[in-house]
């Protein structure tokens, strides 16, 4: 009984399991299987980085158009991983969209993938 | 999960951050500008702020007026400095763990080397400034802003995998800057040149400034020409 049970909690195991476990709580996040993920893992990873940035910026940088991007921000916000609000400005209104603490917790859960994923 | 699955999961993982970094150097050199840009107007209002509130007659509101702009412009770039390495904090965590070859547990202690350095670096200004005519202050504040000078081409270096023409003559700028007018004062016994020898890195902090905002578009060009 004891050796079985050491046999199931080898270091390698015990990784896999947590990657796993890691990999659905990410794709229940994003609203989609990590591995087909790559727009809003990119939206993600880019806002954990720099806290907020204007709808304009995000777009610039993913080379998305408006309506593909909205729909990716709609689904991380249905998520809760990101929150969006609308500045003034003197040309026009800027929608600015930020990280959570939910979408830090995403993306802190990347990270820990990755690192996962070096000992497997 | 076989193991195929595993690395072609770590390989699209990888992919995904590594577009997100070569993405993030249009960001980030436009961030440095305007930290250069924020800190070149800040040490010009340093230097004429004295001269501005001179026909006030009251001592006591001209001192209020003359701490008051002191601690809005500090605010200011402090804010903006602290926007600027913060991205660059976390840009240079990002790409060591994606780093295969490192597995380093420094992550958690993130926080205690730029608390020590900035704490470190205010006692050594605000002494060096108080003592600022005597050989002990001068060798601190020189000291104190070379220091900043380092820190500055370090944060730089950990943003981008090599560091823009205007960045690197930025820094080479202010180090000459820090050292010219610490040996002004120590030569002449006086702190008359001491802020004309900050001029060149007002002048050039501006000029990166420009550059930095212009061709971090180029930036965005090249990071998209990469992708395809």
């Amino acid at each position: 009984m004891v050796k079985e049970k050491e046999t199931q909690d080898t270091p390698y195991q015990s990784n896999l399991t947590e990657v796993n476990y890691l990999l659905e709580s990410l794709g229940n996040s994003l609203k989609e299987p990590v591995m087909k993920s790559t727009a809003r893992l990119t939206i993600l990873i880019t806002l954990a980085i720099n806290r907020r940035l204007t709808f304009t910026d995000l777009q610039k940088i993913t080379s998305m158009g408006k309506g593909s991007l909205s729909n990716h921000i709609e689904k991380l916000q249905a998520g809760k991983l990101v929150r969006t609000r609308t500045v003034l400005s003197p040309s026009r209104p800027r929608m600015i969209i930020e990280i959570t603490k939910e979408g830090l917790d995403a993306y802190n859960n990347y990270i820990m993938i990755l690192k996962k994923l070096m000992f497997l | 999960m076989k193991s195929d699955e595993l690395s072609e999961l770590q390989m699209h993982l990888r992919a995904t951050g590594m577009d997100a970094i070569m993405n993030e150097r249009y960001l980030m050199r436009r961030a440095w500008g305007l930290y250069y840009g924020i800190w070149a107007l800040s040490i010009l209002l340093f230097e004429v702020d004295g001269y501005g509130i001179f026909p006030i007659e009251s001592q006591l509101i001209q001192n209020v007026v003359y701490v008051s702009i002191d601690v809005a412009i500090i605010a200011v770039a402090m804010y903006v400095t602290s926007m600027v390495f913060g991205k660059a904090k976390r840009l240079s965590l990002l790409r060591r763990d994606l780093d295969t070859t490192k597995r380093d547990n420094k992550r958690r202690r993130k926080y205690a080397g730029p608390v020590v350095f900035i704490f470190i670096l205010l006692a050594a200004l605000i002494i060096g400034s108080s003592l600022l005519r005597t050989p002990v202050g001068v060798t601190l504040e020189v000291g104190a802003l070379f220091a900043v000078g380092i820190y500055i081409h370090f944060t730089q270096k950990a943003t981008f995998e090599s560091i823009p023409l205007e960045g690197r003559l930025a820094v080479i700028v202010f180090l000459a800057s820090d050292l010219a007018s610490g040996l002004s004062v120590v030569l002449t016994k006086k702190a008359t040149y001491f802020g004309l020898l900050w001029i060149p890195t007002i002048i050039m902090w501006t000029v990166a400034s420009f550059a930095s905002i212009y061709y971090s578009v180029d930036d965005l060009m090249e990071s998209k020409n990469q992708e395809e």
